[in-house]
């Protein structure tokens, strides 16, 4: 199963693809919330933190244009900020510092996604002590989800083709039908899988065939990451 | 109602943080305790089952289109603790792989959708089952399972962007628990929908629950609820949120 949105830049080769997920992970989840935790933002940090998203970027050969799309997820809540601000306090100036933020936020977290491939981020995060039966949960969803999704499609195909023109509310009513069966086709599927699994010596964890391996490289990704975010964050430019 | 990074105060998403993370820590307890080994892979494909769910997108209004969500259904099938070990497990696969809520707001996501949405909606099912009676009583529990879970993990959302302080009282509440109360309904037709149906063709399906509620999870969840209470008091200086909301300051 290929998953399109994130899979694309899976098979590149850049310094960015070749460390350690978990020096990606503990660097872009620090960026966050380094970013986060900033009160307000000085001129060098609004022009600082987009620019060590553009290094990672450069880094990571992911095209700009594909990061602005992933920032369409922020609009909901961004048009209710906006409508809400006409009844509220905020400013716009703090109107635009949390969409900058969540655009840090969103940028750094499609750039660790985009250079890691999800089977390693979950070997990362066994590794990082989460619990077994999470790591084993993440790893079923991300193996079924893209199948049972292409299940759905089908369903929502045969379904539209059938009942085009009639009235919205009657389709969510077989909307659940079509839950329901695909509900039943995934538990019969999940009976095969176990059943399969098990003939296979079954035992809980994230399968994966890369051994992790914190180098040199890691290092100097860690330390430069840790620097560039302190000088940004608590560096005072005259 | 995934809420983006950068929406919530740190004090806010802190704390949720904490909370959530603590409430999903007993939640896998409790699950690999009361389910055999044969249901964890099961539970895995249920994840995906919801998570597929999601993507089917049906026309709302004006161009618009709406997806079910799948927190009160996960309630009624699977129970409380494995009804919120799934939906947690939905939207952090949902945050870090298409970034739909934020990496530091995932513990705000999980206690709307995950502890409101999925534990509010198996309370709410096994209630509705307890007191209604007749043929169709499978679906109206689920409607109401569906429906009064959208509404409140909504407000629970309204809440915290109001303790932030980044809409007002009035406008958030109004504006977010309205307009799911409205899409909530059509959530509730899935829910009650999915489970008349599952009910008629695989009735052993709708008895998987085996994690129980006790009084002992109920004293954790309130305990766990009134520190998260006492520690957004301390979200702002600003006077306290219900003395404004009701105009009293």
């Amino acid at each position: 199963m290929t998953h399109q949105w994130h899979d694309s830049y899976r098979h590149q080769i850049t310094p960015a693809h070749h460390l350690d997920p978990r020096s990606k992970l503990f660097v872009g989840l620090l960026f966050i919330a380094v970013v986060l935790l900033t009160p307000r933002f000085t001129p060098v940090q609004a022009a600082g933190y987009p620019a060590l998203i553009l290094i990672a970027a450069a880094l990571s050969g992911v095209r700009l244009r594909l990061l602005a799309v992933r920032f369409l997820t922020i609009m909901p809540f961004a048009l209710l900020m906006g409508v809400s601000a006409l009844f509220s306090h905020l400013s716009h100036q703090e109107w635009l510092g949390m969409l900058g933020k969540a655009m840090c936020s969103i940028a750094a977290m499609s750039l660790l996604m985009l250079t890691t491939p999800f089977p390693d981020l979950l070997r990362a995060l066994e590794q990082l002590h989460l619990p077994r039966l999470l790591v084993m949960f993440l790893a079923f969803l991300y193996r079924y989800g893209g199948v049972l999704y292409e299940d759905a499609v089908h369903l929502e195909r045969a379904w539209a083709a059938r009942y085009f023109g009639r009235f919205w509310l009657r389709q969510w009513a077989h909307l659940g039908n079509i839950l329901a069966a695909l509900f039943i086709r995934s538990y019969e599927r999940a009976e095969r899988v176990f059943a399969a699994m098990q003939a296979r010596g079954f035992s809980s964890g994230a399968a994966g065939v890369r051994l992790l391996h914190f180098g040199f490289s890691d290092a100097i990704f860690v330390c430069g990451g840790l620097l560039l975010l302190a000088a940004v964050r608590w560096g005072r430019f005259s | 109602m995934h809420i983006p990074d950068g929406f919530l105060t740190p004090r806010v998403w802190v704390s949720l943080d904490v909370v959530s993370g603590s409430l999903l820590a007993l939640g896998l307890r409790r699950v690999s305790a009361a389910f055999e080994e044969k249901a964890i892979p099961l539970m895995g494909v249920l994840a995906a089952f919801i998570f597929a769910g999601q993507m089917i997108n049906i026309p709302v209004a004006g161009g618009t289109s709406g997806h079910f969500l799948g927190g009160g259904l996960a309630g009624a099938l699977l129970g409380p603790w494995a009804g919120l070990v799934v939906m947690s497990v939905v939207l952090i696969v949902q945050c870090f792989l298409f970034q739909d809520g934020g990496a530091a707001a995932l513990g705000a996501n999980i206690l709307n959708m995950g502890v409101v949405g999925s534990m509010g909606g198996s309370l709410f099912y096994r209630t509705a089952m307890g007191g209604l009676h007749g043929e169709r009583r499978v679906f109206w529990s689920g409607f109401l399972s569906g429906w009064l879970s959208m509404v409140l993990a909504a407000g629970c959302c309204a809440v915290q962007l109001c303790l932030s302080q980044v809409v007002s009282w009035s406008a958030g509440l109004s504006l977010i628990v309205g307009i799911h109360a409205l899409v909530g309904l059509l959530e509730g037709i899935v829910t009650g929908t999915v489970l008349q149906a599952l009910s008629a063709s695989r009735p052993d399906l709708v008895r998987l629950d085996q994690s129980r509620f006790t009084l002992k999870d109920g004293m954790v969840w309130m305990i766990l609820l009134a520190i998260l209470f006492a520690a957004a008091r301390f979200a702002s200086e600003a006077p306290d949120p219900v003395q404004k909301l009701l105009g009293l300051k």
